[in-house]
């Protein structure tokens, strides 16, 4: 059952209702003295309805190029080509990346807006948290007394005394409860997808683990679409509905959560799930990744990951893998897919012996 | 390259285990705010009364939320801080004494800052980033080994690095600190600390930046070079999974710390399949599984905090600082009240005693605008304002006589006398947690009401046959 398939995420059909967002072929370059480095490799991904979608990989994996080229925020002077497409519960599909500038303000907080790490860097320091939430309002000539009651209940949702918090200002609250209301500011124009780049990184575990576990019951009460997007494998395995998994600016594997993380198909992921710190696994079993992930501008040729394979052929050292099925919902970009489960074994807990097929 | 031979003068017998390496005894540490403008002067106590021995070639991992105090402690640890009351020693010499030149000197504070070491989390601090790896590893060995020659010292660094797993070694010599990843930096810091050939680290959330599929690879890497060279770590981590990882593989232990105190320390799989204070039992459940069977089942769950939020290290709370966000707070005898009642009861008069009581919105709901309250008006509209407010802040229906009481404090705040709300229910409803602080013990020591009493059988035959 291994078809190869050209074109990867997903049949390219007409807009069913079930996604929201639907990128082809996105890729991201920046010209460099030392060459050209492409820091998302053309990359086709689609976003269901309604799921929080774990994206992951390590730092300078293309990640966060990933979450900026949705709302073609890409930092300057990258290029961005390719489609990406947003399809409204309401009216015609947008094409990101062809709106003008006005348009893509409001596209940015009102269908799809975006949290980053350090809630501290986002806000204005010498403004309240209130004038925030007023600005962003206004900005959008949104009705003020409606959206602020909004405001309020999103604080409440996220544990937060709404009257202490809009009157503060940003220094007067600790990380967690900043970034907390940095996520109820994102979500005052209800937008349909909400995209998070490490949202919790350098919070304590406490914190981080209790904004996780907000984030599905914010989810279900706002109809929101949510992509997180981590290194943090561990803290979005009980969150998300799907992971998809990227290396070396493209993504080499992904599915339904459970299927990747117990039965990963991809040698990369089989290899990160064995060298992943966790509360469970066996410590005598783990093992660290041999070598290093590639430098933007110096990509192995074939498999970008076939330095480091233990089962890299020929064939991976010359030809890019498309993507395999493994189910219906599920691809991998491997030649030796069926291979890897014996290959590379894992185990997520002490006791059991999963992912070994 | 060796291990350090064994100081020369033996530590003279303090009574303990005679291989202590470092010793903390009862230390405090307070940071003195000046004040400014908008701010009044304080006294933030970091560290509040603990003690902890290092033994040689052990692993301590320090676990706790930012502001717990752990990497003062363990600077205090390393000499790095000095601590506003207490002992800290290396090998039976107090460190202080030694930097002072007080006291009798049995090993000099060169000597003890050589052996003590520190990795931080940002290892670029560490590294002169005008000097290439060679010269920067090269700086340690001068300093230390200025016997050696250019060549030999050249080879030394080259063989480093090899084991560091930065091959090949001539090539790293020669690049600067930025040409290297975030990992490979955290190497050179490490092996730069080794130079020094000390005997205990201080790993400051050393692993803490880097991406998780790294984190194995740098605490294999320190396991390791402690092989080797019989280092010490105290490994300083707000992760559990990191820290497991490290006391795991050496048969290490794991101390928790919250506002400033240590509250539960014991080998790695007592504190983690079994741990005691509620704290800790927090920080486990905050811990990620990467299980999606496990993690799944969790995602879902509240807290099992009161509050997500840490209080303000300037103002700790009283007794077990742990009591504003705990669960499992000591419901004080002969109350017929459960937990999750007596829970609420606490949360409303820790609320009235610090006024943080929205009080505004109530009156609002109840059509009246707060700016315009005369005490008459307070008066006139207390009943309704108990009612709702009562509705607002419990799930528990209250029987007589805590209704009552608890009708009483909504009064007394509905006609501003806070103090008098707090104090009524004071009376009745004060824990033994916030009155008390716990001792530190039992042979998994824990410092928590819950535990108060239960020593261990080995330290009653302690007492009943005192050598």
């Amino acid at each position: 059952m291994s078809n190869d398939v050209r074109n990867p995420a997903v049949q390219d059909t007409e807009f069913d209702g079930d996604t929201v967002l639907t990128v082809r072929d996105v890729d991201v370059t920046y010209s460099m003295d030392r060459g050209r480095a492409r820091v998302l490799d053309d990359v086709s991904l689609d976003i269901e309805r309604g799921e929080i979608l774990g994206i992951v990989g390590e730092s300078g994996s293309g990640k966060s190029m990933f979450a900026s080229s949705l709302l073609d925020a890409v930092p300057e002077p990258g290029q961005t080509t390719g489609r990406i497409r947003f399809f409204p519960t309401d009216g015609d599909p947008v094409e990101v990346l062809d709106l003008e500038t006005d348009e893509l303000k409001r596209f940015r907080w009102e269908r799809v807006s975006m949290v980053f790490q350090g809630a501290m860097n986002s806000f204005n320091p010498t403004m309240t948290v209130r004038g925030h939430f007023e600005e962003t309002i206004e900005a959008h000539d949104m009705d003020m007394i409606s959206r602020m009651r909004h405001a309020r209940s999103l604080l409440e949702d996220l544990y937060l005394d709404p009257d202490r918090v809009l009157d503060s200002y940003p220094h007067e609250l600790s990380g967690g409860m900043s970034q907390r209301a940095l996520i109820a500011l994102s979500l005052v124009l209800e937008p349909d997808v909400l995209v998070m780049d490490e949202p919790t990184a350098a919070l304590d575990l406490l914190m981080q683990r209790s904004i996780t576990n907000m984030l599905a019951t914010i989810r279900d009460e706002y109809d929101l679409t949510i992509l997180f997007i981590t290194h943090d494998l561990p803290l979005v395995a009980g969150l998300v509905d799907r992971l998809s998994v990227m290396y070396a600016f493209e993504f080499v594997e992904f599915g339904p959560r459970d299927e990747v993380l117990l039965d990963a198909t991809h040698p990369y992921t089989r290899s990160l799930l064995g060298a992943v710190p966790s509360l469970e696994t066996d410590v005598e079993k783990m093992k660290p990744i041999e070598g290093r992930s590639p430098d933007p501008i110096d990509v192995p040729d074939g498999c970008s990951y076939h330095p480091r394979c233990p089962l890299a052929d020929d064939q991976c050292r010359e030809e890019d893998p498309h993507y395999h099925d493994v189910a219906s919902d599920r691809r991998v970009a491997c030649f030796h897919w069926e291979d890897t489960g014996e290959a590379i074994p894992y185990t997520l807990s002490a006791e059991s012996e999963e992912g070994d097929r | 390259m060796s291990a350090d031979p064994p100081a020369d003068g033996s530590p003279t017998d303090t009574g303990k285990r005679d291989d202590v390496l470092v010793s903390l005894e009862d230390i405090d540490v307070e940071f003195h705010n000046e004040g400014g403008l908008f701010r009044d002067e304080s006294v933030v106590t970091a560290v509040d009364g603990v003690s902890l021995d290092i033994r040689e070639n052990e692993v301590v991992a320090l676990v706790g939320e930012s502001g717990c105090g752990k990497t003062t402690l363990g600077k205090t640890a390393i000499g790095l801080q000095r601590p506003t009351h207490g002992r800290v020693t290396y090998r039976g010499q107090d460190i202080w004494e030694a930097r002072d030149a007080t006291g009798d000197l049995e090993i000099s504070y060169e000597k003890i800052r050589r052996s003590l070491q520190i990795i931080h989390q940002d290892p670029a601090s560490s590294l002169n980033p005008n000097r290439v790896v060679r010269t920067n590893l090269a700086v340690p060995l001068k300093k230390y080994r200025p016997d050696m020659s250019a060549a030999k010292r050249k080879r030394a660094i080259h063989r480093l690095l090899e084991r560091l797993g930065l091959e090949p070694p001539r090539d790293y010599a020669n690049r600067f600190p930025h040409e290297l990843s975030g990992g490979e930096q955290q190497r050179i810091a490490l092996g730069r600390t080794l130079l020094m050939q000390p005997d205990l680290i201080l790993a400051d959330e050393a692993v803490s930046a880097l991406d998780v599929s790294l984190r194995v690879e740098m605490m294999d890497l320190m396991l390791e070079l402690r092989e080797m060279f019989d280092t010490a770590y105290l490994f300083i981590s707000h992760d559990f999974a990191n820290a497991r990882y490290l006391a795991k593989k050496t048969g290490g232990r794991i101390g928790v710390m919250y506002l400033g105190d240590l509250v539960e320390i014991g080998p790695v799989d007592e504190v983690l399949e079994n741990p005691k204070h509620p704290y800790t039992r927090a920080l486990v459940w905050s811990t990620p599984s990467i299980d999606p069977r496990v993690a799944a089942d969790e995602s879902e769950a509240e807290p099992p905090v009161r509050s997500i939020d840490i209080p303000d290290p300037e103002e700790p709370p009283s007794g077990c600082k742990f009591h504003t966000r705990c669960q499992e707070i000591v419901v004080p005898d002969g109350l017929d009240l459960g937990q999750s009642a007596f829970n609420e009861l606490v949360d409303l008069r820790l609320a009235i005693r610090d006024r943080d009581l929205d009080t505004g919105s109530v009156w609002r709901d109840l059509g009246v605008d707060p700016g315009e309250l005369s005490a008459q008006k307070r008066r006139e509209r207390a009943d309704a304002f108990v009612e709702a407010l009562y509705r607002k802040e419990f799930e528990t229906d209250f029987d007589s006589p805590h209704r009552q009481r608890v009708e009483e404090a909504l009064e007394a705040v509905a006609l501003e006398e806070w103090d008098r709300g707090a104090t009524a229910l004071g009376e009745h409803y004060e824990s033994v947690c916030e009155r008390d602080v716990p001792e530190l013990e039992g042979s998994h020591p824990v410092a928590c009401h819950l535990h108060d009493g239960e020593t261990s059988s080995r330290e009653r035959e302690a007492e009943q046959f005192p050598q």
